[in-house]
């Protein structure tokens, strides 16, 4: 078994760990859950470091780690969850004119886009990630991906229109 | 950088200075590998023990170094091979006019947002038969946010097969021959070799299927009448010659909760008359042959009980709502005992199309 360089997970940490925590928050909604989801899926790469060093599939697996913390996260508080989901969510929507106002309507209207297909859009369009890296993330087909994606695009699309912005709508989506 | 992504990095803009205790995570990491490799070194002398009896009561002489089928692979053995960009061009262009009716040159590359072969751009591409390329008609636009067609790259003995089936000649799931013939067929890659694992068709004939190859590789492949296809090979072992499932180094059996991600997510959901249709395909790794995994709504409502055959398992039921879009899983091993029970996965909205091959 390999020897474990710390000092070299602890660099990886320090370089990956704010990222993995704004990916988190925008599948999740909540920078609590993300920090709480980040700090596992860095202990995760922890447990599997020794194989992970000498490749170059790091950040593909942290990712993937992130993912899978965040499905046991949700897994586990899925009841609480149901509960939370059927109190109206607090009006976000702004008048449109501001990024505030932007950035509150984005993320309600992730809210209402299936987790997966959420998770496919943040990797593609936050993370940049490519076809084969999002599916190796996300431990799916990369015709999955392809499909999540769209579907996730349109109903992002739709709920933008649904919550009175189809400029904003037309503004981020229309060229996708 | 486009307009979602600037929206989506300003959306996750921090509100506040967080970092982790790395020293703290550092130590907790030392306490879980020394957690796991207790559990491991228990799990695996119970394990060695017993795959040893077994392997030198059952195992030919030949088989039993392990080398035998790496030497000579099978007409079901998973091989890969790579070929010449130009032939991955030229392969995907009889096959995609072939599945399309189409009369173009497709190519892989792009040069100012304009469809140009890969072997003028020197872009690298994938060049694995069985693997799929996005390929755009030569010298249309190539719009960067738009995914081109996807082409699954086929082998040139497959190249004079390549159809869609009639209605008529649709596999049904069971006939596993038929699907591994039509598989082969509709992609131009040869998966008749391989054994299916599982199969799942909509209600509008829409079908899904995982295959396995004898040396221990996973594919999935989606086939519908009259029309393309698309297959996804996994390059990553599921198990090795001997059979046995390839799970990480830290995995403590089909009890360990880490096991229950779905690995290969095929499945299809749509409103019926109002009603929710979901069909899925799921392949968990490592999981025995013969546990039995019933399927139910949250409330504890029984919509199906499949039996696993090489981790992988179909499901199909037409319910009249899906609340949450959440399914329970409730794993039993051949004497009744549970294993494990949970959320795999959330299943596919309503209405969504079958030909998108939904999770």
């Amino acid at each position: 078994m390999a020897a474990r360089d710390d000092g070299r997970y602890v660099e990886f940490v320090a370089a990956s760990q704010e990222r993995l925590r704004r990916t988190a928050y925008l599948m999740c909604g909540d920078w609590s859950t993300a920090a709480d989801v980040t700090q596992e899926a860095l202990l995760r790469v922890y447990v599997a470091w020794p194989r992970l060093e000498t490749g170059d599939g790091l950040p593909t697996y942290a990712r993937r780690a992130l993912v899978s913390a965040l499905i046991d996260h949700q897994r586990k508080n899925a009841s609480r969850r149901k509960r939370e989901d059927r109190v109206r969510l607090p009006d976000l929507v702004g008048d449109g004119t501001t990024d505030r106002a932007d950035r509150a309507v984005l993320m309600q209207a992730l809210r209402a886009v299936p987790p997966r297909q959420r998770a496919c859009i943040v990797l593609r369009y936050f993370e940049d990630l490519c076809v084969a890296d999002t599916a190796a993330a996300l431990r799916c087909s990369e015709g999955t991906v392809k499909s999540q994606t769209s579907s996730g695009i349109s109903a992002l699309r739709r709920e933008l229109e649904r919550l009175g912005l189809p400029d904003l709508a037309t503004a981020t989506l229309g060229g996708i | 950088m486009n307009d979602l992504n600037k929206l989506l990095e300003q959306a996750a803009a921090p509100e506040d200075v967080w970092a982790l205790d790395r020293q703290a995570l550092v130590a907790e990491g030392h306490k879980r590998v020394a957690r796991r490799r207790w559990v491991n070194a228990i799990a695996g002398a119970a394990a060695v023990a017993v795959i040893a009896t077994l392997a030198a009561a059952f195992l030919p002489p030949g088989r039993q170094e392990g080398r035998e089928i790496a030497d000579q692979p099978s007409a079901g053995d998973y091989v890969q091979v790579r070929i010449p960009v130009s032939e991955v061009e030229r392969r995907c262009t009889i096959a995609m006019n072939m599945l399309l009716g189409s009369d173009a040159t497709w190519v892989a590359g792009t040069r100012d947002r304009r469809a140009v072969s890969a072997t003028e751009t020197g872009e690298a591409i994938e060049t694995r038969e069985g693997f799929q390329i996005g390929v755009r008609p030569e010298g249309s636009r190539a719009r960067s946010m738009v995914d081109p067609e996807m082409c699954a790259i086929p082998q040139e003995a497959m190249l004079g097969e390549i159809a869609f089936p009639s209605k008529a000649e649709m596999p049904r799931p069971e006939d596993h021959e038929g699907v591994a013939q039509w598989c082969s067929r509709s992609n131009g890659y040869d998966l008749r070799g391989w054994s299916i694992l599982a199969a799942v068709q909509d209600s509008d004939g829409w079908l899904d299927a995982v295959a396995i190859s004898d040396n221990g590789y996973v594919a999935s492949c989606e086939i519908v009448d009259g029309g393309p296809a698309s297959l996804d090979i996994e390059s990553k072992r599921f198990r090795d010659e001997g059979g046995q499932p390839i799970v990480p180094d830290d995995d403590t059996g089909p009890t360990d909760p880490d096991r229950y991600q779905v690995l290969y997510p095929t499945s299809a959901g749509r409103g019926q008359d109002g009603r929710v249709e979901v069909g899925a395909i799921d392949v968990i790794r490592g999981l025995p042959d013969e546990y039995r995994i019933t399927v139910s709504l949250p409330d504890g409502t029984p919509l199906a009980t499949v039996t696993t055959h090489s981790g992988g398992f179909a499901y199909s039921f037409v319910v009249d709502d899906l609340p949450g879009n959440e399914l329970d899983f409730e794993v039993v091993d051949p004497d009744g005992e549970l294993v494990w029970e949970g959320q795999l996965s959330s299943p596919p909205r309503p209405g969504f199309q079958a030909d998108l091959g939904e999770l």
